[in-house]
């Protein structure tokens, strides 16, 4: 009703992206592994490494935006279903474990202080346990938001769906990135077809992202009152332009068109993807921005919105 | 059966009697501590209404609703928040971790975020003074006696006799959460 305060910001923001991120981190490695471990290898390797990473510092900054941060053991004191945050807590202490696991199985031996038994059946069990729970996080975040009917902004399930998709965009690009700086790149690499699993994989996801933000848009004009005002904040109010140029022009659409451009040789003729660091830099950093853009602008604008009598 | 001697408090508040004197607000607030720049509950001015010359306002005092199903109650993740066998909801200070959930939860945005000790708070239907046979210190300080404050569940108290009178309303019912606030306006 009256007075709106932000009282999740920018912590918040970050914690969102991060365990997102992760996820997508996680999937992607784990959906190379069952297409061709060998073949992906690279993939599979930095996917895992990286996966436990972004969502340990997004729990951290998460704790810090606590009320009271040393009694966050309450949380797992109990499971209560109906809140999707006691659920999303428990997955992402699974997640956590979980990925490090997987993590820990491809450090180099050297790295390894204790000798992990069965270590290849351990991987292959932690890519099969993990799958789901990856998922589970990744689409938590927005279940998290758009459980709530008393934020009409959020309140659409498809913000389940565009934060999961989001999630796993934002953790290929995270490998896209990690592959094009890496110097030892290049069309001649054998590894060309690694940077074509990515391109592929991200190309369908950008797609289905835009997909669901067509009909948020289409439906908040054809829904109820309040949903109709609240989708004020990104037509016409305060978040109109973070979201339609931030996250719609440069986090979707400009990097969508440099990956059909890098993918446009294997459309036309059998030949290798475009290789071009810089164009594969822009393009996935865009996308990292991009998800981060969209996770401030849902969080502050859904904030924004209240029912209406 | 048991449900027929359970108690359900409610207020009544009639806003035709309101004038906006925030009594109610100043009350609350020493009653129960509330920290400077929050408050448990509110008025909120509804018009100018009508055409000019005949012009008119109105004022809509208000707390938590102590809603029959809580959505503050549904997403806490921790079991702090929970509502009590005679319908007050309250919060459990040891179990509340601050995360703000249920400020984003609620309809009718009551609750505040006590930043010095970490957790949320809010209106407690003044749980200490009826428990000790008093009146909410809003009830108690309101010089129009706008607000009624009592058990719906017994017939013969005055929230359910104005009930029975009056047409009355409830606020956003379409969030379908049961709010124990009725208005006569």
């Amino acid at each position: 009703m009256e007075n709106h305060v932000i009282e999740w910001g920018q912590l918040v923001v970050f914690y969102l992206f991060l365990a997102g991120m992760s996820a997508g981190t996680f999937v992607t490695s784990v959906f190379a592994a069952y297409a061709d471990p060998e073949r992906y290898k690279n993939i599979v390797r930095m996917g895992s490494f990286i996966s436990p990473i972004p969502v340990s510092v997004g729990c951290a900054i998460l704790l810090l935006d606590l009320g009271r941060p040393f009694h966050f053991y309450n949380l797992y004191r109990t499971v209560q279903w109906t809140s999707p945050m006691s659920i999303g807590s428990w997955l992402l202490a699974i997640f956590i474990v979980i990925s490090s696991i997987r993590a820990y199985t491809f450090f180099p031996e050297q790295w390894k202080i204790v000798k992990l038994p069965f270590e290849a059946r351990i991987r292959g069990a932690t890519g099969l346990v993990g799958l789901p729970i990856a998922l589970g996080v990744g689409i938590y975040t927005g279940i998290l938001l758009g459980a709530i009917p008393a934020r009409p902004f959020w309140n659409t399930p498809l913000l389940a769906e565009l934060f999961l998709f989001s999630a796993l965009s934002t953790g290929v690009a995270t490998l896209l990135l990690i592959c094009s700086l890496n110097p030892m790149r290049s069309p001649e690499s054998t590894k060309s077809h690694e940077h074509k699993f990515l391109l592929s994989f991200d190309i369908v996801l950008i797609t289905i992202e835009i997909f669901i933000i067509i009909p948020i848009i289409l439906h908040s004009q054809l829904s109820a009152l309040s949903i109709r005002e609240s989708i004020f904040v990104i037509l016409g109010g305060p978040y109109t332009v973070v979201f339609w140029v931030g996250t719609v022009l440069c986090g979707l659409l400009v990097p969508l068109a440099i990956e059909l451009f890098e993918m446009s040789p294997n459309f036309m003729k059998k030949a290798q993807t475009h290789w071009n660091p810089v164009l594969g830099v822009t393009s996935s950093v865009l996308i990292i921005i991009g998800g981060f853009l969209l996770r401030y602008v849902v969080t502050y604008g859904g904030q924004l919105s209240g029912m209406i009598e | 059966m048991s449900t027929k001697n359970k108690k359900r408090y409610a207020f009544v508040i009639e806003i035709s009697k309101c004038i906006d004197c925030k009594a109610c607000m100043v009350g609350c607030m020493a009653e129960n501590n509330v920290p400077v720049a929050h408050s448990r509950n509110w008025v909120h001015q509804k018009g100018p209404n009508g055409v000019y010359p005949d012009l008119g306002m109105s004022f809509e005092p208000g707390n938590c609703m102590h809603c029959d199903n809580p959505p503050c109650e549904r997403v806490c993740p921790t079991r702090a928040t929970y509502k009590r066998e005679d319908g007050i909801v309250l919060v459990d200070k040891d179990r509340c971790i601050g995360c703000k959930y249920c400020m984003m939860a609620c309809p009718y945005n009551a609750r505040y975020f006590d930043e010095e000790k970490g957790v949320v708070d809010k209106c407690t239907f003044c749980v200490h003074r009826i428990e000790a046979g008093l009146d909410t210190s809003c009830v108690h300080t309101c010089m129009t006696g706008a607000r009624t404050f009592g058990d719906i569940n017994d017939p013969n108290s005055d929230v359910s006799k104005l009930l029975a009178m009056n047409e009355h309303h409830v606020k956003l019912s379409s969030a379908g959460s049961g709010p124990a606030i009725f208005y006569i306006y």
